[in-house]
């Protein structure tokens, strides 16, 4: 097609004024992208009326794609991935002529394409706009997109997939286990106290070691800055690649007028994003409340179907189904991401490795001084994105992404299979299943804001999803640890095994640890002493003494690096704030066994910045 | 850190560890030289002992709480003579290697001679010959030091940390780390004159929370195991030198000192500041030596020497450092033995071969001798559960009795109503060796005593 055409067509309509053709045209000369899409960016033309002008520039009739004109059973014969590639999808057949649809200007290779899934009709082509294809896909494929959403990763790969909670080895070991345990626990009571002492005094004392070692090495990549603001600015548009933003979305009435002007103040050209929030069925009023705030053409609204588990990977895998980017980034509805963030993504996977699949932005508070809660969430964040991401980055180690502001290259994404809607920590699952399978995941110097839970039921909820989710990881991929080791190496194995593993374990210890500890102080029982030969008590009071105060200590710097000075002294009251994970974990822990997939909804929006 | 004009030229990693370990060999040599001819220092000795007692009995809160417990640790997996001169060696290796890197980034030799000349003469080979603890403190102190300047010049949190940590580690040799801490955090603002109030009040808990933390940590366990909260403040030095001493042995810092106040900065009235917190220090009663202090003060005219000093200046420091080596080695006497040491070592000798537990010691009044018992395994000693049972009733429960004569020990009753059921062995300088009939005499080897007759044998 032709540009010029095209616009002294829409000019001559009176749908385009001049000088908007000539700022359009301008802009194609920089960017090199389609002057349709520039129009409708700059908000020149309608998609209506584009679309309409198209129709008559290519020669075919111009069709709105509904329920009525669609036979969804002609539609859903021509292959989902056709009708996503070539942007065409097939509405009547009647034994000699087929109707298809088009947002793209039709060629050879779609025609060939239709003849082998309807041989020896004629093609009766209409054009119809992208929202319309979305439409009829959604009409034509809900089924597929419903059922590849969810088992997508499952039937790629059983093996990675939290589908099946416990493998039946895992459950004759947990039987077995316990029943062992408990037979112990009866004959030799005080011997099989001292030899589980053992073990998880060991544990906390390696996961204190590494915890430290990882902390101090990420402390130490503040020496050497990735992406500087020079490299941000010497991008030109023309050298940006379209850019996917999906937010899946879920009863987010109250702040998504806010997030898509955060979506809109980012730095990236606007031609070359394709923002898609992604709306559950039946969450008829947030969608209003988006519809209202007028997001520019660069949004797309996609609806996802119904079907169980509702959970956000669900709606993000429709949403990789559509994006168009050759990057992908997802954010959560109440995110305040760096404008520059998707630039300063773009540079790290061009100066990263070849096998980048991923990158992460740190992730921080806007409302980190409401209360208690609030501040030790934000001083938690600071020391897990501002130095301990970066510490497992620098040391090779596999990095659990954060729930938000994930940045994948899509390609690599489409390959691992996307996330699984049965792990409640999707995006850590994620992370980890990248680096089994020998992609890389790093760390980009820029920061997304979002809103700290304030109120402590809504922050269990969260917090027992995410430890739930942690312990669905370490079930995964522990079904076969030496499979583990031979694909991942030793070093790998070791940190996911102390971190994935690692955190739940810990939450659930340590209140028996500080409980016996109190009962101590306030007793000096003897009782205690058999469970705590010389070697293990001074293990175990390193472990309170010095694994807290490193903790603390280093946590005090994280907050002191993001200038909150404020918080520095809140990070002595890291215990009390550990021992509500402790709650978190016991609820998750029942949780995985009564609603592994439940995902416990996180509510937003109640903060007073919000 | 290079300069902003210059590129950092560091040396290559082997030819910084060869001229470090060519500034600490050394003192390695004469140190082994010493104790091979039997000298081991009092602090030394008691690092050892204490250390032998926690091992032997399986119990490190035999280590004690009063004192700074790094020494102890680092001894554990090697409790021997040898093992506190390697890592009195390594320490000043590690401070050799950390000038070597002032060094080069300055472009000038002076750092090194500055140090050699501190390092190569009586004083200074007492960090190895008589404390390696205080070469060690001093080398947390500086690292710390160092990074403290790199935070404030750089602005980079991760030099804070590393700040910290070190004077943290600093603070487990010698109170004096959690006191450079403080006094850091609190030269803040005159580092930075615009500097706010949070700022400076949550970097001032940055440096000081290490210390702190360590001391409530260092309580706590005093508290756990014996009941009783103890700080670990009490320093191993007995007394510290005056201020004149220190400051005859430190030209090369006043000269050093009064070049960089010539350049009037107003931070380089910091170089004062640890002179006035030893000073500070001996008035609490954290004692040291005065290698430590020469030490110490030689470290921060190191970090204070002016970059721009025309040659002459410097050859003029150069010359001040090495005039002063040479008087140290006129006028400071290598340490030798006294000898109530040869005789305790003859004692502590001859009890190394009696049985486990047979010997009852009251060990708060027999440092001098502990501190050359190879072995702790032979006594019956207050930190043994069956201490009081054995005082109670001796003949039933030891073999020996090791009297002293404090008047608030085991010594009194022994000395003046004799154990019931032994016979008197031999007197030394205040002990009294009581032996069961039954059991065999513990021959000591009077032969090795310079003076034999030290040792008052009983018929």
């Amino acid at each position: 097609m032709n540009s010029t055409r095209l616009g002294d067509l829409l000019v001559a309509r009176g749908l385009l004024t001049p000088a908007q053709l000539a700022t359009a045209l301008s802009q194609q000369a920089r960017t090199g992208e389609r002057l349709g899409r520039l129009l409708l960016i700059n908000g020149f033309v309608t998609r209506l009326h584009l679309a309409r002008t198209l129709a008559d520039l290519w020669g075919h009739p111009f069709v709105t794609v509904d329920a009525r004109v669609l036979d969804v059973a002609v539609a859903s014969r021509f292959p989902l991935e056709a009708t996503m590639g070539y942007r065409a999808i097939p509405l009547r057949d009647d034994g000699r002529t087929l109707t298809v649809a088009t947002a793209e200007q039709p060629g050879d290779a779609l025609l060939a394409a239709l003849a082998v899934v309807y041989p020896g009709r004629d093609i009766a082509l209409r054009v119809t706009t992208e929202w319309d294809i979305d439409q009829g896909i959604a009409l034509a494929h809900r089924r597929k997109v419903v059922d590849s959403s969810i088992y997508g990763l499952y039937y790629r790969s059983q093996a990675e997939s939290a589908f099946t909670v416990f493998t039946l080895p895992q459950y004759i070991l947990l039987v077995l286990g316990t029943l062992t345990l408990l037979a112990a626990l009866y004959s030799y009571p005080l011997q099989t106290l001292l030899f589980l002492n053992i073990p998880v005094t060991l544990f906390f004392l390696a996961v204190i070691v590494f915890r430290t070692i990882v902390g101090t090495v990420g402390a130490d990549a503040e020496t050497s800055i990735t992406i500087t603001e020079e490299m941000v600015n010497a991008l030109t548009p023309a050298e940006l690649p379209v850019y996917t933003v999906l937010v899946p979305v879920y009863k987010e009435r109250a702040v998504i007028a806010k997030l898509i002007a955060s979506l809109n103040a980012l730095d990236y050209p606007a031609d070359k994003l394709d923002i898609i929030i992604l709306f559950e069925e039946e969450d008829h009023d947030t969608l209003a409340a988006a519809k209202a705030a007028g997001p520019g053409e660069a949004f797309r609204f996609l609806i996802i179907p119904e079907g169980q588990p509702q959970t956000k990977p669900k709606a993000c895998n429709v949403g990789l189904l559509f994006a168009r980017g050759d990057y992908l980034v997802i954010y959560d509805a109440e995110d305040r991401p760096d404008p520059d963030q998707l630039k300063k993504a773009l540079l790290a996977f061009r100066h990263g490795p070849r096998e980048m699949a991923c990158v992460q932005a740190a992730l921080n508070y806007y409302n980190w001084n409401e209360n208690f809660l609030t501040r030790m969430f934000t001083l938690e964040y600071s020391f897990w994105f501002d130095y301990l991401l970066p510490g497992l980055d620098r040391l090779r180690l596999p990095i659990p992404l954060g729930g938000t502001s994930n940045h994948f290259r899509t390609d690599i994404l489409r390959t691992l299979g996307g996330w699984d809607p049965f792990n409640v920590t999707e995006d850590a699952d994620l992370g980890i299943r990248a680096a089994m399978n020998g992609y890389r995941v790093g760390i980009v110097n820029s920061t997304t804001y979002e809103e700290a839970n304030k109120h402590l039921g809504n922050w269990l909820r969260q917090r027992s999803r995410w430890i739930k989710g942690y312990m669905q990881t370490a079930l995964v991929y522990l079904r076969s640890p030496v499979d583990l080791y031979r694909r991942a190496g030793l070093r790998q194995t070791i940190g996911f095994a102390l971190l994935i593993g690692g955190t739940p374990l810990i939450f659930l210890f340590q209140p028996i640890a500080v409980g016996l500890t109190i009962y101590w102080l306030l007793t000096r029982t003897q009782l205690l002493a058999p469970l705590f030969p010389p070697i293990l008590l001074y293990i175990s009071l390193f472990n309170l003494l010095i694994g807290n105060m490193l903790a603390i200590y280093v946590n005090m710097f994280a907050v002191f690096k993001r200038r909150l000075h404020g918080l520095v002294l809140y990070s002595l009251l890291n215990p009390l704030y550990w021992l509500l994970h402790s709650i978190a974990a016991y609820k998750a822990l029942g949780q995985l066994f009564t609603r592994p997939y439940h995902w416990e909804k996180t509510d937003h929006g109640l903060s007073r910045h919000s | 850190m290079a300069s902003a004009v210059t590129p950092e030229v560091r040396a290559p990693a082997w030819v910084r560890l060869l001229l470090a370990l060519a500034i600490a060999v050394p003192l390695v040599i004469v140190a082994i030289m010493m104790a091979h001819d039997g000298w081991l220092s009092d602090t030394h000795g008691a690092f050892l002992h204490r250390v032998r007692f926690a091992l032997d009995r399986g119990r490190l809160e035999l280590l004690g709480f009063e004192y700074p417990p790094l020494p102890f640790f680092l001894l554990a997996p090697w409790p021997t003579t040898l093992a506190t001169i390697v890592l009195g060696g390594l320490a000043v290796a590690g401070l050799a290697w950390v000038v070597i890197g002032e060094c080069t980034d300055r472009r000038s030799i002076l750092p090194l001679v500055l140090l050699t000349a501190v390092l190569w003469n009586p004083i200074g080979a007492q960090l190895v010959v008589s404390d390696f603890n205080e070469a060690v403190g001093l080398l947390a102190l500086y690292i710390g030091w160092r990074q403290y300047r790199r935070w404030w010049s750089t602005r980079q949190t991760v030099y804070g940390l590393y700040t910290g940590l070190w004077l943290g580690l600093a603070f487990y040799t010698s109170p004096l780390g959690l006191a450079l801490a403080l006094l850091a955090g609190a030269i803040l603002p005159v580092l930075f004159p615009r500097l706010q109030i949070p700022p400076f009040a949550s970097q001032f808990v940055l440096l000081a929370f290490p210390g702190v933390a360590a001391t409530a940590t260092w309580a706590y366990l005093s508290y756990v195991f014996v009941g009783r909260v103890a700080l670990p403040f009490t320093p191993w030095a007995t007394d510290a030198p005056g201020l004149l001493t220190i400051l005859i042995w430190t030209v090369p810092y006043l000269l050093i000192s009064l070049l960089a106040l010539s350049r009037r900065s107003v931070t380089t009235a910091g170089v004062f500041l640890p002179l006035a917190l030893l000073v500070a220090a001996d008035w609490i009663g954290w004692h040291f030596s005065l290698a430590f202090a020469v030490g110490l003060l030689t470290l921060v005219a190191i970090v204070a020497l002016p970059r721009d000093l025309s040659r002459l200046t410097r050859a003029l420091v150069g010359a001040v450092a090495l005039t002063q080596l040479v008087a140290a080695w006129v006028f400071i006497p290598w340490p030798t033995l006294a000898p109530r040491d040869h005789a305790a070592r003859a004692v502590a000798d001859a009890l190394e071969s009696a049985p486990p537990r047979t010997i009852l010691l009251d060990d708060r009044a027999a440092e001098s001798l502990l501190k050359w018992s190879p072995s702790v395994a032979g006594y019956l000693t207050t930190r043994d559960t069956g201490f009081d049972l054995a005082v109670s009733n001796p003949e039933r429960y030891v073999r020996y009795v090791l009297a002293t004569t404090t008047p608030d020990g085991l010594t009194l009753d022994a000395d003046r109503r004799p154990p019931a059921g032994f016979v008197l062995e031999w007197r030394w300088a205040g002990y009294a060796l009581w032996r069961h009939p039954d059991a065999p005499s513990l021959p000591v080897r009077f032969d090795a005593l310079p003076d034999p007759s030290i040792l008052e044998r009983t018929p």
